[in-house]
């Protein structure tokens, strides 16, 4: 009898073993498969900025494109997530209430030299630290592409990648630290629930994009003596109406890599629960994507009927209602996304009435639509406790406002003080005469269209 | 240079990290040579892009 258990004892063993390594390899093709869905963002702004800019710019918009997402990567390597695991309290460097935060800590895991190298390169004994790396390295770069956008025809090329590299490495890393981290001082103090990062992706890298703008104002040709606008519409806009699409389908990855997988060490229990240790699922994304595209579009439709502003309604939806995805009840999730297509031209056109020229609607669609879901949660999700535990703070509209006040301050001062530096040593502004030029041709070693684009001949009968 | 693991030669038993100059100084040189590889593509970058500006003034 005492051999039978003892054998039994051990097959349950061998089965909990063989179930553990199953989970645990779960987890890590998991965040995998949110790095190449995450991409697809990229290759979506990379075809909605060629799209969007003339034609004598798309290729110079394109190059913009691919060198920030090249530079972002290593610079998150050597130095962002250092910041994401040391600053969760502050820039006191000191360790959270669940100690996984603080230069000590950080200075374990997400340094590429030392003893932390171990985690920063092939592991057999860390199945996790790539793939979490590699998901968060994807959000930085997005953050470079949603700046990218703005900024279109008229920036330097090396300056605009130093100033991704500031965005991606440090402005929403430091953000994230703060707002999307379990010891998260604007979590565990004021409540701050951003799920899906409405506020420390997108709008602090729209309100960095802002500060940007500032320093390097419009296009030669956008704004009239007297103030008014010229609309100076892309050379392409199949191209952008497609690149939104896959900037949407990205976003699904973008979205999963939000949740955290269950049944591991570092998980916050058997199932998904959200970074901050709250219960959620793959289903309510499913619920709540969906939901808040069509609002968006249908919302953006009604107004305009604009293609280009239907997709970017897509876009502001999940954005508006991207703080609670989690949590939102599909219909309200529907009604959120539909009134964030209707505000979004009229935001956008407040924008340009102050003179700057957004060249892609990149602050309305991610800055103000950020902030508008960070604050509609505090009115909807009020009182609902903000992370996992007894004692957690409450999710409130005080908190998201000073949530939201905190990110626009991030993005908006890093990004003008940055831009500043770099237009007072010369590196931010292409000359005058290059801009009419168009920069393909004055930079560019390649032709968008060496044939032009030509109506083919009528077919033969 | 050389496999590392004081195992006859073979991936047998070896666990822990696996890449090349796990445990020796490598890695930090590695990032060294990275960071810097990326900060001079950024500088000949901007003077090439200086140049073909200084054409256009």
């Amino acid at each position: 009898m005492e051999e039978q258990i003892a054998e039994l004892a051990a097959q349950v063993a061998a089965i909990e073993a063989k179930g553990n390594l199953t989970n645990t390899m779960f987890a890590e093709a998991y965040y995998y498969l949110t790095i190449p869905l995450m991409i697809i963002i990229h290759a979506g702004f990379l075809a909605y900025e060629m799209g969007a800019s003339r034609a004598k710019n798309a290729l110079s918009s394109g190059v913009k494109n691919i060198l920030a997402f090249a530079f972002v990567i290593p610079a998150f390597y050597f130095f962002g997530w250092w910041v994401y695991w040391a600053m969760p309290t502050g820039f006191s460097l000191t360790a959270g209430p669940n100690g996984i935060s603080g230069a000590e800590y950080a200075g374990a895991i997400a340094l590429a030299w030392g003893e932390s190298a171990n985690y920063m390169g092939p592991n057999t004994e860390d199945q996790i630290s790539g793939v979490f790396w590699g998901a968060f390295t994807l959000f930085a770069a997005t953050t470079a592409s949603i700046m990218s956008g703005a900024v279109i025809e008229r920036i330097q090329t090396v300056g605009f990648v130093i100033l991704a590299i500031i965005l991606g490495g440090f402005s929403w890393t430091l953000a994230a630290a703060w707002g999307w981290h379990a010891d998260g001082w604007m979590v565990t103090q004021w409540g701050v629930h951003d799920f899906g990062a409405a506020g420390l992706v997108h709008a602090v890298a729209a309100f960095f994009a802002l500060g940007v703008l500032i320093n390097l104002g419009p296009r030669v040709g956008k704004f009239n003596a007297d103030g008014s606008a010229n609309d100076i519409p892309g050379h392409n806009m199949p191209f952008t109406a497609t690149g939104l699409m896959l900037i949407i389908v990205g976003f699904w990855g973008f979205l999963m890599a939000c949740l955290v997988v269950g049944g591991e060490a570092w998980s916050w229990g058997a199932n998904y629960t959200t970074i901050y240790g709250t219960p959620t699922n793959l289903g309510a994304l499913a619920f709540n994507i969906l939901m808040s595209i069509a609002g968006g579009i249908v919302g953006a439709w009604v107004m305009t009927r604009d293609p280009f502003w239907m997709m970017s309604g897509a876009l502001a939806g999940i954005i508006s209602c991207a703080s609670g995805l989690d949590i939102y009840y599909p219909a309200l999730a529907f009604i959120i996304a539909f009134s964030a297509g209707i505000l979004l031209k009229p935001a956008a056109g407040i924008l340009e009435k102050m003179g700057i020229d957004d060249a892609v609607g990149a602050v309305t669609v991610h800055g103000t639509m950020g902030v508008y879901g960070m604050l509609l949660l505090g009115v909807f999700a009020s009182g609902y406790p903000a992370a996992l535990g007894d004692g957690a703070a409450q999710v409130s509209f005080m908190g998201q406002l000073g949530g939201a006040i905190v990110f626009i301050a991030i993005g908006l001062i890093t990004g003008y003080v940055a831009s500043l530096v770099l237009k007072m040593v010369g590196m931010l502004r292409v000359p005058e005469a290059a801009e009419i030029a168009g920069l393909d041709t004055v930079k560019v070693p390649a032709q968008a269209y060496p044939e032009g684009i030509a109506a083919s001949p009528p077919a033969s009968s | 240079m050389g496999f590392p693991y004081e195992n006859g030669g073979t991936w047998t038993d070896v666990s822990g990290p696996i890449f090349m100059g796990a445990g020796s100084a490598a890695p930090g040189t590695y990032a060294v040579i990275g960071i810097v590889i990326c900060i001079v593509a950024l500088a000949i970058g901007q003077r090439a892009e200086a140049a073909k500006y200084s054409k256009h003034k």
